[in-house]
């Protein structure tokens, strides 16, 4: 039996004698990554968010895991006629402002410290940590039968002066949050 | 490559030659399977490098794509110094299992010996017994072995298998954080948040072994706060066979029903409530000593042994915004089991708080503390006594644990130690060190030294138990009794492992585990002076044989684990574990060595799950199981092959064949022990069909 393992893990090892080449990402975070896509094409920021740059929309992550390699999937898209910039924050301390942030589910601890950091700024905040929209978040993506769904926080994105298109509320579960 | 695939199959082929029968057609399924494997790897990898552009997709679309991973990284057990495997609802679901000691068929060194319908000798890294009592079962957080005999009464374990999220299997010992009884493993069940199983969902399934069972739940909301479900279940299950290929009259029947509710009152709080009730009625045939000859008989069940009890758990969580979290949790617990040879009722009660903190940018802290009182009252028979029969002990424990950042992000220590004291024992300590180094994303490697003790059970400290009879000198009988001991004390352990994770492409994780475990003061039956007992009627003589502590030994061994995920629509599980048990009984000790050869050297388990068209899933399980000789009848090795078709129609209705032990009318998975009255039964073949709706 140990053989047959054996023969099977050697074969594998022999297919890929380079450990280090790109990894592709699973397809949940692949399907995510599309999702923090389409979001930007159905939210709207308030001027002062495209101050730096009227052309390009950030979309970045804190510790992105496995969503790092997803991510490239949309890097330099178009939506609304600006491209779309990919920036991954390792740490909540290194947070610089972008249009929409994922905040992987490794961070759910330190999710009130992020939170507080965006407090003031346009951020669309996106996360599938569980409860993330009725924790202060705006978009918790949640999985259900195996298929991706969301929670919007309307107060949340409203006191970020973010405006949410009804095509994308029809398509949510609407929830109140505190803070 | 193919030259490489080649030659190890060459070799496996001439050994193959060897075998036969059964195992000869298994292995020949195992390495069919593996050549399938390899040449169908260059097309996976094709597909997994051109995924269809997702961005392209509207939303409506993207929320119509199935997600379902096997990777283990994001599981925060990736990075768990310990040898853990996880067993999903959705493994549950494909394994066709029907109860949770089934389930534990799919952990790699796990040892599941099914011997009654309702009965499981169930153990990891060895000792397994017919009452086995080294591993601790927890469900949502509520301990479930017995202090009765320091095992678990898997009958009466159970829950609707849809609500369960996952089983984390610990092989080893988790003494630090779990307690006593953590010696050789850690089973906890983990049912889904109320949050998750809203809406109705209906089971209904019947065959030749699972004669006929329904199972539904109920889930809705109140509010955005409040979470709720019910569900109730019934199951009615088949005989098992004598090895004479009679019935074994022990067929069986349980209702439950329960609850959870979880409330979050504030982002910060989350407050569960949980309950189940349940009853059950079953029978068995026991052969117990008899002083004239024939010197045993056999006692069955006048009407029906049955169970019952219930449980109720609340459990309130606090975060705060900078990582500390304190929970408080309490449960209250009856169980009542009226059998041939006793009765028991028990009730426990538990209260546990623990808070954990941050500590600098380095620390990490965790520490708690937990009471149990637990009252029984033992109804005796003529051949198993207890005394005291009704009995009150407490448990007060307390555990610290520090999770050290040596390297952030690359290695992390933990070193921790449970303290408890307990009725039977006094004092024990149970101190561990762990430690995880992450090179990088993709490989793990953790080694770790622990202590964990088996506190001394009811049963061997106040037993008084018929264990054999034979016909003796002068033609007076001879009585051999098994007696409790009050000076029976704690079986030490001391553990050391080594694991290594592994993670080289997404679709593929290995996950290796050794271990090195001392053992000291084991448990032996010792012979004691002849005692005759001539005004008894008939007079016999009694040979006593007491419990006490005097044997050592090791165990040595890996576990490898393995998911593969070829194709999207394809996934692959291999397991194998191998075990060697070696005991030291004391000079002064009559005890054999028999406990060495009654769990499986070498354990096999493969299994495949396919996504075919027309949402048609085909999904197989082979087990290989090697030989027990040291029990009577010896248990030759066996291969079990379970098959489940399954077939979605809608996202709502389900429904599923599931063939079980195919390869076999029968096959025996337990023999009996010298001195325990059980009568070990046979598994036979089954199949069974399954609809279930969700509305």
């Amino acid at each position: 039996m140990l053989l047959f393992f054996l023969a099977i893990v050697g074969g594998v090892d022999a297919l890929f004698p380079e450990r280090t080449f790109a990894q592709p990402s699973p397809l949940e975070y692949q399907v995510k990554a599309a999702f923090l896509y389409q979001f930007s094409k159905f939210v709207e920021w308030p001027p002062e968010a495209f101050s730096t740059s009227q052309y390009t929309i950030c979309i970045g992550t804190v510790d992105s895991g496995p969503m790092a390699g997803a991510l490239q999937s949309i890097e330099g898209k178009e939506t609304k006629g600006r491209r779309v910039v990919v920036k991954r924050f390792k740490a909540p301390e290194e947070l610089e402002f972008c249009h929409i942030l994922y905040i992987s589910a490794a961070m759910a601890d330190r999710l009130p410290e992020i939170l507080d950091r965006l407090k003031g700024t346009s951020t669309l905040t996106v996360s599938d940590i569980s409860g993330f929209a009725r924790r202060g978040g705006m978009i918790n993506l949640i999985t259900v039968e195996d298929k991706i769904r969301f929670e919007i926080n309307v107060e949340a994105a409203e006191r970020a002066k973010l405006q949410i298109s009804s095509h994308l509320l029809k398509l949510a579960r609407i929830v109140s949050g505190e803070q | 490559m193919i030259g490489c695939t080649r030659q190890p199959w060459k070799r496996a082929n001439h050994r193959i030659a060897l075998w036969r029968g059964r195992i000869a057609r298994a292995a020949w399924t195992l390495v069919l399977t593996a050549i399938l494997m390899i040449t169908w790897v260059p097309t996976a990898a094709a597909a997994m490098n051109h995924p269809p552009d997702l961005t392209e997709l509207t939303l409506e679309q993207l929320m119509t794509i199935e997600i379902t991973s096997v990777s283990k990284k994001e599981e925060p057990l990736w990075d768990s110094a310990a040898a853990v495997f996880v067993i999903t609802g959705e493994d549950i679901r494909r394994a066709g299992v029907k109860s949770i000691p089934e389930a534990l068929r799919l952990a790699p060194g796990i040892q599941v010996a099914q011997f009654g319908s309702n009965r499981w000798a169930i153990s990891a890294r060895g000792f397994n017994a017919t009452f086995s009592n080294k591993l601790l079962v927890l469900i949502d957080g509520r301990s479930v072995y017995t202090p009765l005999f320091a095992g678990v009464f898997w009958d009466v374990q159970d829950t609707l298998l849809e609500d369960v999220d996952r089983i984390e299997v610990i092989r080893g010992p988790g003494g630090t954080l779990w307690g006593a009884n953590a010696v050789n493993g850690v089973i906890n069940v983990i049912t889904k948040q109320a949050r998750a199983t809203q809406g109705g969902y209906i089971e209904v399934g019947g065959g030749s072994e699972e004669r006929g069972f329904v199972g539904t739940r109920y889930g809705g909301r109140v509010g955005d706060d409040l979470f709720y479900r019910g569900y109730f279940k019934y199951a009615n299950r088949d005989n098992l066979v004598t090895a004479a290929g009679r019935d074994g009259i022990d067929d069986w029947r349980t209702y439950r029903g329960g609850f959870r509710l979880d409330w979050e009152p504030s982002t910060r709080d989350t407050v569960t409530f949980q309950g189940d009730l349940y009853k059950g009625d079953f029978g068995q045939a026991l052969t117990v000593p008899s002083l004239p000859p024939p010197f045993s008989l056999t006692r069955a069940s006048d009407g029906r042994d049955d169970f019952s009890g219930g449980n109720f758990l609340t459990r309130w969580r606090h975060r705060t915004a900078d990582r500390r979290e304190a929970s408080l949790q309490f449960y209250y617990d009856r169980t009542r089991r009226n059998e041939v040879l006793f009765d028991e009722t028990r009730d426990t009660v538990d209260l546990e708080f623990q808070y954990r903190f941050p500590l600098g940018a380095r620390h990490d802290l965790i520490w708690g503390v937990d009471t149990r009182v637990t009252v029984d009252d033992i109804g005796n028979s003529p051949s198993l006594v207890f005394t005291p029969t009704r009995r009150t002990d407490h448990l007060v424990s307390g555990f610290i644990q520090d999770q050290i950042a040596l390297i952030r992000d690359r290695l992390v220590l933990t070193l921790g130690s449970k303290f408890e004291h307990n009725s039977y024992s006094d004092f024990e300590a149970q101190p561990n060190a762990r430690l995880v180094y992450s090179p990088n994303a993709w490989n793990r490697i953790w080694t770790a030294v622990s202590r964990a003790v088996r506190t001394p059970a009811r049963f061997e400290r106040d037993v008084r138990t018929d264990t054999a009879a034979f016909p003796g000198p002068g033609g007076m009988t001879t009585l051999v009794q098994t007696l409790g001991n009050s000076d029976f004390t704690s079986e030490e352990e001391l553990a050391f492992e080594l694991g290594y994770r592994v993670q080289p492409v997404e679709w593929l994780s290995i996950d290796l585990a050794g271990f090195y475990t001392i053992y000291d003061n084991l448990r032996t039956a010792e012979p004691g002076v002849p005692v005759p007992a001539l005004s008894a009627s008939p007079p016999h003589i009694v040979l006593p044989f007491r419990l006490d502590n005097r044997m050592s030994g090791n165990t040595y061994g890996v576990e490898i684990a393995s998911a593969w995920h070829p194709l999207s629509f394809w996934r692959l599980h291999l397991n194998y574990s191998y075990l060697e048990i070696k005991l030291h009984p004391d000079q002064t000790s009559a005890e054999p060595t028999a406990d060495e050869r009654r769990s499986p050297r070498h354990q096999v388990q493969l299994r495949s799950l396919v996504d075919l068209p027309w949402r048609l899933q085909f999904d197989t399980s082979v087990f290989f199981v090697d030989r027990l000789p040291k029990l009577v009848p010896s248990v030759p090795s066996y291969v079990r092959l379970d098959l489940r078709l399954g077939w979605r129609p809608t996202q709502a209705f389900d429904l599923s064949l599931v063939g079980q032990n195919l390869l076999d009318n029968r096959h025996p998975e337990w023999g009996s022990i010298f001195g325990v009255p059980v009568q070990p039964l046979e598994v036979q073949r089954s199949v069974y069909v399954q609809a279930s709706w969700r509305f």
